[in-house]
This record gives structure tokens, sequence and C-alpha cells, in this order.
């Protein structure tokens, strides 16, 4: 009896070891917090005149509607008309300043100012495309035209020295949806455009005007 | 079996349970419970680290940082009136790189890491069964590598001196 009475001290002490073990290993703990991107897709195309309110970005600004349509013009004189020299067009836009921080980035009225930024979260990060939608000519009131493809522009910047532009120089294609520059995710862009008439061809005598929309599209 | 005879095999079994127990508990890092810890926002609201991108791209554009505060409770009756050092641990783990700041009230220290490792936090005697500590983290991470909300797991281990 006595034998079985310490089997059944001994099981006791087993269950109690056992129990002791369990009681003494820690809860395998971890605490979980979830990210939530709430930083929202922004974009912002300025060409020529623009708005920001409560400052420039970089002070809290904010990017804002504007309805104003800018133009780029030229005073051809009849005996500098078709003799195959390019004439510099002036625009009637008042910005010159970056919205950015105020940086006086273009030279007025020479220059027409492009510029904009584009932010997103996520692994996409293509860049913003800004298009322009040419028609195919400058009208006059008589219907005579003058092909879109005259008019051409240089791209730069001040204190950009030879940094490529994210709005680059090239020509207008007449009638055409073209590609003009792009904004890169998470990037301000801005270029400041000089515009110049071919002239080289003799035009009747008129007003020519058309009218180029600027659009930019998101990935 | 003698009385004497039953004290020898309770004594082996006492020194088993020792061997066994001891290891456990003072060699290796133990998660501590933290499952009483509450978090005092519902989730942490990631923003722009800078409010404005730049003019020329830099790595800080892409960041997303965010804040949340934690009233953490460690459950470290395990370990009373044993002397013991914390450490606060953030896996590798998606979306990718983790950085992480917190302040603390005093208890623990401050400090901040990157995800895949740990830093001390406290050192000392465990002296009551529950740790309290309002942390305020800060996360910060790509902004490129967040599409949409990701959960993200830390824990405190301990270590028994």
């Amino acid at each position: 009896m006595a034998g079985r009475t310490a089997a059944r001290r001994i099981r006791w002490w087993t269950t109690g070891v056992a129990a002791t073990l369990i009681a003494a290993t820690p809860l395998a703990g971890a605490y979980t917090v979830t990210l939530t991107p709430a930083s929202p897709k922004t974009i912002y195309l300025q060409i020529g005149t623009g708005s920001f309110t409560g400052g420039n970005l970089n002070a809290g600004g904010t990017g804002a509607n504007n309805s104003t349509v800018n133009t780029v013009s030229l005073n051809l004189a009849s005996s500098a008309v078709g003799n195959g020299l390019a004439q510099t067009m002036t625009t009637n836009s008042t910005a010159a300043n970056s919205f950015y921080d105020g940086y006086a980035f273009c030279n007025l009225p020479n220059q027409l100012y492009v510029g904009g930024y584009y932010r997103k979260t996520g692994a996409n990060t293509a860049a913003a495309q800004v298009m322009a939608s040419v028609p195919a000519n400058l009208v006059n009131a008589s219907g005579n035209t003058i092909p879109m493809s005259q008019i051409s522009r240089t791209s730069s910047g001040n204190g950009d020295g030879a940094a490529a532009q994210p709005f680059p120089a090239g020509a207008f294609v007449s009638g055409s949806l073209q590609n003009v520059g792009s904004i890169a995710s998470n990037q301000w862009a801005e270029s400041c455009w000089t515009f110049s008439y071919a002239n080289s061809f003799v035009p009747a005598s008129g007003t020519y005007s058309a009218t180029v929309i600027f659009t930019v599209t998101t990935p | 079996m003698s009385a004497g005879s039953f004290k020898r095999v309770a004594g082996f079994f006492l020194v088993l349970a020792q061997s066994i127990i001891w290891p456990a508990v003072a060699t290796a890092a133990t998660i501590i419970d933290d499952s009483a810890s509450q978090s005092l926002e519902p989730s942490v609201s990631m923003r722009w680290q800078t409010p404005v991108p730049g003019r020329r791209r830099t790595s800080a554009d892409d960041q997303l940082s965010g804040l949340v505060r934690v009233r953490v409770r460690l459950d470290l009756a395990p370990w009373l009136h044993r002397r013991g050092r914390i450490y606060f641990s953030l896996p590798s783990q998606p979306p990718g790189p983790i950085d992480i700041s917190w302040s603390t009230q005093g208890r623990f220290s401050s400090g901040q890491l990157r995800s895949g490792n740990r830093l001390l936090v406290y050192a000392g005697p465990i002296e009551s069964p529950v740790f309290e500590e309002l942390f305020v983290f800060q996360f910060s991470v790509d902004g490129r590598l967040l599409d949409s909300a990701a959960r993200v797991t830390y824990n405190f281990e301990i270590d028994e001196d």
C-alpha cells in the first residue's frame, strides 16, 4: 500500500510539474497596428496664369481653379512677312513666378510659364502626361489659314542652366493630340516656353488665331 | 516505498522541473504578452512626410509618416521579482522597410529603429506584474510601397538577467 501511495504522489508531482511548466511559459504576444495611406492623389497643372490659395506650395498653399485663357501672339510687319526669319512671340500671361516657392522662374513677356505637380502613393510611379490638342491651322476672318506647325517653342527656366526640362522644346503638329511633357510622381515640374513663328511663307493679310487645349492625365 | 524514498523521488522531479523551466525563460528572448495594450487611434493615418514635393526628385518626396498612441500593457507576471532586459522589436514584414520612432513617459526608453531590428527599452528589476506606459509611435514608410492599408506587427521581448 505504501508503494501505491508513493506512486500516486509521484503522478501528482508529475502533473504538478507539467502544470508549472505551462504556467511558467509566457503567452506569446504581438501588437498590430494598421498603416492607412491618407494622402489623396493630387494633380495641379498651370499653363500661363494659375492660382494658388494660402500662399505658395512650400508655405502650405493649395492649387485653385483659374479660368483664364492666355494668348501668345505676334504682330508681323508687312515687310517681314514670309522672309524666313523666325519671329519670337509674346504672351499676355502675368505668371512669371513659380507657385512652388515664388521664385522668378520665367521672363515676361517672351516666356509662358508651365508648371504643376503630381502626388500619389503606391507602386505605380508612372508620370502624369501633359497633352496638347492642336488644331490644324490658325484661321483669319476670311477663312485663310496658317498651319500650326509654323509655331515651335524652346524651353528653359531661370536657374536651370542646361538641365532637362519636364516640358521640353518642340513644334506643334498640325491637327494632332501631342504629348508636350510630363510630371513625375511626387515632383513639382515647371518650364518656361518661348514660342516662335517660323514665318516661312506669305499668307493672306489678317489676324489669325487658334486655340490649343492642354490636358493632364494621371496613370 | 518508504517516506525517505518518496522524498528522493520528489527531489528528482523538482530538479527536473527547474532544469526545464530555467532554460526556457532565462536564455532565449521571450515575447511578452501585450494583448492588454490599447491603441488610442483606430489606425495610423499615413501622410506625406514633406507636404511639398521636391522641385528635383529626392527620396524624401515619397515618404509617408503617421503617429499612433498606444497604451502599452506588458504582462510581466512570469518574471516578477527578477531582473530583465525588455526590447522593442519590429520584425521585417510587408509592405517593406519601416522606420519607427517612439517616445514614452519615462519608464521605458525612447528610441528609433528600422524593421528587422530590436532595441533595448528597459533594463532592471521587474517589480510589478504589469508594466503600463503610453507610447507615441511614429511610423515612416516609402509611399510607393503603400498602395492600401497595411497591418504592421511589433512586439516586446524580454531577456532575463
